[in-house]
């Protein structure tokens, strides 16, 4: 399992996935351009594994007005 | 991924190919930064430089790179805050800006749309009849940002525009046919009216995302909330297009915006006026006998009559 925490929605996610962070982040609503994905606190390549007991942050890019 | 430095890197810049690690990274965006500064002459040692803050990521690593750009550049600086009176929104980003200002030590001024003009945001979005929550947002922020600049001193006034709002502008203007606002995007090179501050924009060549990910590694406290009136905005439709054709095609934001800068010199000596009027009623600049701040706020005083009437 992964931990997806969705810092704007305020949600955790439980999601068995293993693989690329870009291919997690259209399970949540976002993409590639529209997110910045922390791994156990440290930003990641969006190519870069995740996977079992890894807790993923998802920034949303796209703020203000 | 590896950083050519042989660190691990953070962050794939796709446009470029490059793999950076945080190091590089913080690197590479501060050095865009003071290029877009020196190549556009955007700030000299006699400027005093106000910095549009809401809070949010673009303006607070604005301010960031400003104040640590005065360690080379003698300038003086302070922020301004805008607060629209948009409840559960700016009350919750403004503390952001307070607490980033402390830790700089750079002074803050904060102005209100309600105390400016005599109506919060979500006063006038309230009427029946109404345009977009954006229209009224738009010209009072920019109106108010001018004159407070002016009134506090500023001699340029900094926004934290970046790429992708650059390229959405560029893209809006033209799928609106808007020539006239298309021909003023760019930097203002010529000295049209004593009331208008010129503004600057650092950060136009620097990716949205860049932004953020400056901020996380730079320790830069933002609010990353979107505004509840954004989903109303034309722009929302064109960000999503943008979006997904640069994760297609990496570049096209950069590329829109440098087509823009080639045209923006012939666009400039056709559509900008040597000299730019001011309203007739409150002053400020516009290329009307009457502003759009004041037309808007005639329009809010009869729609709230005819609410108050109904």
């Amino acid at each position: 399992m992964v931990r997806v925490v969705l810092l704007r929605e305020e949600q955790i996610l439980d999601l068995a996935y293993e693989g690329p962070a870009q291919g997690l982040l259209p399970l949540v609503g976002y993409s590639v351009e529209t997110a910045v994905v922390l791994c156990n606190g440290v930003p990641i390549e969006e190519e870069d594994e995740v996977g079992e007991g890894d807790e993923v942050r998802i920034l949303p890019v796209v703020s203000g007005g | 991924m590896q950083c050519s430095c042989g660190r691990k890197a953070v962050y794939h810049r796709r446009y470029s190919g490059q793999h950076l690690c945080a190091r590089c990274f913080r690197r590479m965006v501060e050095k865009k930064f003071m290029e877009t500064v020196r190549s556009n002459g955007f700030i000299a040692h006699t400027d005093t430089v106000a910095c549009g803050v809401s809070g949010g990521k673009d303006s607070l690593v604005l301010l960031h790179l400003l104040h640590g750009l005065q360690k080379k550049v003698r300038f003086s600086l302070f922020a301004l805050a805008i607060d629209e009176g948009i409840a559960g929104y700016r009350d919750r980003s403004l503390p952001y800006v307070t607490k980033a200002c402390e830790t700089l030590g750079v002074p803050l001024h904060v102005r209100s749309f309600k105390e400016s003009f005599g109506y919060a945001l979500d006063e006038v979005t309230a009427m029946k009849e109404r345009v977009g929550a954006c229209s009224y947002c738009g010209v009072f922020r920019r109106s108010l940002l001018n004159s407070a600049s002016r009134e506090l001193g500023a001699t340029k006034l900094a926004l934290g525009h970046n790429l992708d709002d650059e390229s959405q502008v560029i893209l809006m203007n033209m799928l609106r046919g808007d020539f006239a606002r298309f021909g003023r995007m760019g930097t203002y090179r010529k000295h049209v009216n004593d009331q208008f501050v010129p503004r600057i924009k650092p950060l136009r060549e620097i990716p949205e995302k860049e932004i953020v990910l400056y901020a996380v590694l730079a320790g830069i406290d933002f609010d990353f909330e979107e505004c509840p009136y954004a989903p109303e905005a034309f722009r929302d439709e064109v960000r999503q297009f943008l979006n997904t054709t640069e994760e297609g095609h990496p570049g096209t934001k950069h590329a829109l915006l440098r087509t823009y800068d080639k045209l923006y010199p012939f666009l400039n000596e056709a559509l900008q006026p040597s000299v730019l009027p001011s309203c007739e009623r409150c002053g400020e600049p516009s290329i009307r006998p009457l502003c759009k701040k004041c037309e808007l706020l005639d329009a809010i005083r009869d729609g709230l009559a005819r609410d108050d009437q109904s």
